[in-house]
């Protein structure tokens, strides 16, 4: 399997009112082509940032202190690029509100035919082309007709669809998704998330899906990356990081969470505490304030992901606390 | 026993009109938010209202508190009428907000917003107000020192911890959580559940949660009644209704909900098309649109709320025990 | 399912220790503002221990005289003190200036509040008047009354009144629209608390900040609009000392005695800076308050 994407030892820093934070510290992820990746955490994790750092959209204030971005060219090689380049070539997104995200002062066909042909050299009628064929494929119906409306003349549901098509314009090999079916309902959530899928597998398209929503990632994505306090903290392929976790947040995460299918004894785990803020990290491992298994030597903790099984990393330095645990309680 | 029973009750909202209209005596078209809707509520019971956003359900909510006047139908408290006015026993019914931000006044602080609903309904003498307000922080699990701060030096959590705080202090017999939950992140949604169920359980408190997670619902919920645009779809013990859905909309809502265990693919409800706006409602059932079961009958006769298999259901062809399977693999497609 | 049922949603929920909770820094812009309106005031307030004559007192000997030990800003035409009646004018032109802004806030307040908080046909009537003195050009309609009313403070701040509560009846009737939608009102009505308690406890706190702010520079055009007048030779009595006259009477020996027009001037423009150095910066905090 080849790498579609990878960023290296990413941080980002904010500076206001004279004092520095680090909402992104030291991220690396990778993304296989043809693969979803799931990028999964609270607010204030520094999930978000870190999408926006790699399509160079930080907000005034903040900059990238260090880091690389590897992007899988047709060569088969990967070249270290620089963020601004890629924007609109190999890498496309799609953002949490497609209505402040798409330009109500334009139709819909003249949005996606602008991304077409910013992309790629071609006349407008076949631009216009393009952009219904788009639309056909992200599932608008009539799209002949729907290209000639405007953004705020469409459902939520198809606002979005708009939105992938206008990403799509650009022929990307990877695709950021920003928290993109947070504002939908669950039926139109559930249509976009097939809709993503069926994409990319029909186009060997690989996504990098930003969400707080466990049962979503559960869903949608092969692999896993989950983001405490501007670090990942663990990483892997889906089913081993969310069933058998090597991390207590991520435990902790999974157990807080209803589930739909089956009903738990009605009393939900919590945890302990809140995310720290970005101001006032702690020492060492960054959960260790908040976690039951926190021994003395975790506020010492270097953050280093180690591998405990195939592809499984874990920046927690005992696993093996949480994997007794794990053993006892299951049913 | 029923604490609370919702007869026949309809919201509708004027929807302005154009100059033009007016000199043309076209009539004012109405929103009709809530449609003629059957509701009852047992003592001691969480019962949760799941629908997807314009079925209803937040209206239905403030219909029952009393900040939306419904056009027909009428509340039944303990078997009495509630009036619209405010002197009745409006205080018994109370309600936590949605977002932590918007439900705090930002002037104030905690300690003179609790302690002004204490004193104007004489529900303490004065000089026991404020043993009363640090036993709703207590209640609520907050450090008595947060009754001298105002709302912004406060988290999310903590202020919806208030918001229950401040229903609380009206000793309700009911409480409302309108999509209390939805704006809180994971960790501390769970906490705030578990504080509602904690209560339920001390102050024998009745709960109507109001929310669009069905996961939040199917784990703290004894009943729950589906709302699809405007109309109750169908009703009944959570286990029952989550375990074997009879309206093809619970049925495919529950499809369409995300599998943690990534037991059901991505697009597995194979549900056309969003919910039709409340300013055009389908004739017969409002689901026919999209109802892959539609037929003649459904898209002129509205169906009515009746007793199939155990639970209240509106469709003309709910499933029945036979066809399990169908339900379980999600919606039938109808080819 | 162990860990599950240890836990009880009490005892482990609570949220972090103690949020942050520093209470933004005064803005300088606001400090600097009070000060120089404090000056002023004080001037106002002791004008007769601060003046070295009588302002009223007349010497036509000695009339149009240079700066000097006994006249620190000269005579004008009439012989009499610049600078005594420098200081008296503040007297004037800060309390006409402030009151001039202040009935339009309290009636505008009030009104908008009204169209706000009850809406339907009280507000359409309040929008309607408001939308028809709106549409006059403000100096011909202010003019007009002043010519129409005569000389004096009152009728001074019945034009005002009756022009400048436009703005603030706007600006209220908007942000209680706005607050009448939060939740935080909904939950008053929710527990029963009357409309009175609920519209002066949980709708108008949150919604006159705003106001304050504008208030302030309505002031600034209060007092400048009153220099304006007396310019014109209307509004004030002629024996009043007040700077806008000043200006008005020096301006013909602007080429020998410039003084006599550019303190006053500039003294209009101290107090001006005064007013929007404090709107600005309570601006700052009311954004520092997110």
């Amino acid at each position: 399997m080849t790498t579609a994407l990878e960023v290296r030892n990413l941080s980002v820093e904010i500076t206001r009112h004279g004092h520095t934070i680090r909402p992104v510290d030291d991220v690396s992820l990778s993304v296989d082509a043809g693969d979803c990746l799931g990028l999964v955490g609270e607010s204030g994790a520094g999930k978000s940032m870190t999408l926006k750092a790699i399509l160079g959209l930080l907000p005034k204030g903040a900059r990238v202190t260090s880091g690389e971005l590897l992007l899988h060219t047709a060569e088969g090689t990967l070249a270290s690029i620089d963020p601004i380049s890629v924007r609109g070539h190999g890498i496309s997104m799609v953002f949490q509100e497609p209505m402040t995200a798409l330009n109500p002062t334009r139709r819909v066909v003249d949005i996606i035919a602008d991304g077409a042909r910013a992309h790629r050299d071609m006349s407008k009628s076949e631009a216009h082309e393009t952009a219904v064929r788009l639309l056909g494929e992200v599932g608008v119906p009539a799209p002949e007709r729907r290209a000639r409306a405007w953004p705020h003349q469409l459902s939520g549901g198809l606002r979005q669809r708009v939105m992938i098509a206008m990403a799509l314009a650009t022929e990307p090999d990877v695709l950021l998704c920003d928290e993109p079916t947070t504002a939908l309902d669950v039926t139109v959530q559930d249509q976009i998330l097939g809709l993503l899928d069926r994409i990319r597998r029909e186009r060997g398209l690989s996504i990098i899906f930003v969400t707080h929503d466990l049962a979503v990632i559960g869903q949608v994505a092969q692999e896993v990356a989950v983001m405490y306090a501007g670090r990942v903290v663990e990483t892997g392929p889906v089913r081993p990081v969310l069933d058998r976790s090597l991390h207590p947040y991520t435990n902790a995460l999974v157990t807080s969470i209803p589930h739909v299918d089956i009903g738990t004894d009605q009393r939900l785990r919590t945890i302990e505490g809140a995310p720290p803020d970005p101001a006032n990290f702690p020492p060492g491992c960054r959960f260790s304030p908040r976690c039951p298994f926190a021994q003395p030597d975790c506020t010492r903790a270097e953050h280093v992901l180690v591998e405990q099984a195939t592809d499984h990393r874990t920046a927690c330095i005992h696993p093996e606390a949480l994997a007794s645990i794990s053993v006892e309680g299951s049913p | 026993m029923t604490l609370l029973e919702i007869r026949d009750i309809t919201v509708e909202f004027p929807q302005p009109r154009s100059f033009v209209d007016m000199l043309t005596r076209t009539p004012r078209p109405a929103l009709r938010a809530v449609d003629h809707v059957d509701l009852s509520v047992e003592r001691g019971e969480i019962l949760g209202v799941v629908g997807e956003s314009g079925c209803g359900k937040s209206t239905l909510a403030r219909a029952i508190v009393g900040l939306v006047e419904p056009v027909g139908g009428e509340v039944l408290y303990d078997g009495t009428p509630l009036t619209f006015d405010r002197h009745s026993n409006r205080r018994r019914i109370q309600m936590v907000f949605q977002d932590p931000a918007s439900s705090l006044n930002p002037s104030m602080t905690i300690g003179s917003m609790l302690a002004e609903l204490i004193a104007y309904h004489h529900l303490r003498p004065p000089e026991q107000v404020q043993d009363r307000c640090e036993e709703l922080m207590d209640l609520v699990n907050l450090p008595r020192r947060y009754l001298a701060y105002r709302p912004m030096r406060l988290s999310g959590g903590q202020r919806q911890r208030i918001g229950i705080a401040r229903a609380l202090a009206l000793e309700p017999d009911l409480l409302i959580a309108d999509e209390s939950v939805a704006a809180l992140d994971v960790s501390v949604q769970a906490s705030i559940l578990n504080l509602l169920l904690d209560l339920r359980d001390d102050l024998d408190l009745t709960i109507i949660l109001i929310s669009h997670d069905l996961a939040v619902v199917r784990n703290v919920c004894d009943h729950v009644a589906v709302m699809y645009l405007g109309n109750i779809v169908e009703s009944g013990p959570t286990a029952e209704l989550f375990s074997s859905p009879a309206h093809p909309y619970t049925t495919a809502l529950l499809a369409a909900a995300p599998s943690f265990d990534g037991s059901r693919p991505p697009g597995n409800a194979r549900l056309e098309g969003e919910p039709p706006s409340p300013l055009a409602r389908p004739s017969g059932c409002p689901f026919n649109p999209r109802c892959p079961l539609a037929d003649d009958e459904c898209r002129t006769v509205m169906p009515p709320l009746a007793i199939s298999d155990g639970r209240l259901v509106a469709c003309h062809k709910p499933f029945a025990s036979s066809r399990q399977g169908a339900r379980t693999a999600g919606p039938p497609t109808g080819e | 399912m162990k860990l599950r049922r240890r836990s009880r949603s009490g005892r482990l929920a609570v949220e972090p220790a103690d949020p942050v909770a520093a209470k933004p820094p005064v803005p300088t812009s606001l400090k600097i503002g009070a000060a120089i309106l404090g000056i002023f005031v004080v001037v106002a307030a002791f004008a007769p221990l601060i003046a070295t004559h009588d302002p009223a007192f007349q010497d036509l000997t000695d009339k149009l005289a240079s700066p000097s030990a006994e006249h620190w800003l000269g005579t004008d035409q009439l012989g009499r003190d610049a600078f005594s009646r420098l200081v008296y004018a503040a007297r004037t032109d800060l309390i006409v200036g402030f009151l001039a802004a202040l009935f339009p806030l309290i009636l505008g307040t009030t009104l908008g509040a009204i169209a706000g908080f009850f809406g339907g046909w009280v507000d359409t009537v309040i929008s309607r008047v408001a939308d028809a003195v709106q549409s006059f050009p403000v100096y011909v309609f202010l003019i007009a009354l002043v010519f129409v009313l005569g000389t004096g403070v009152m009728p001074i701040l019945v034009a005002f009144t009756a022009i400048a509560w436009v703005p603030y009846t706007r600006l209220i009737r908007t942000e209680i629209l706005r607050a009448k939608g939060l939740d935080y009102v909904a939950a008053a009505v929710v527990a029963g608390l009357p409309h009175r308690r609920i519209l002066f406890r949980h709708v108008l706190p949150n919604s006159v900040r705003q106001t304050v702010v504008y208030f302030m520079s309505d002031v600034i055009l209060a007092t400048v609009t009153l220099a304006t007048l007396s310019f014109l030779g209307l509004g004030l009595p002629v024996e009043q000392p007040e700077w806008g006259r000043m200006i008005s009477e020096g301006r013909t020996f602007l080429r020998n005695q410039w003084w006599l027009s550019t303190v006053p001037g500039l003294v209009i423009v101290a107090l001006g800076m005064g007013y929007a150095l404090i709107g600005d910066g309570l601006a700052q905090r009311l954004r520092g308050d997110g």
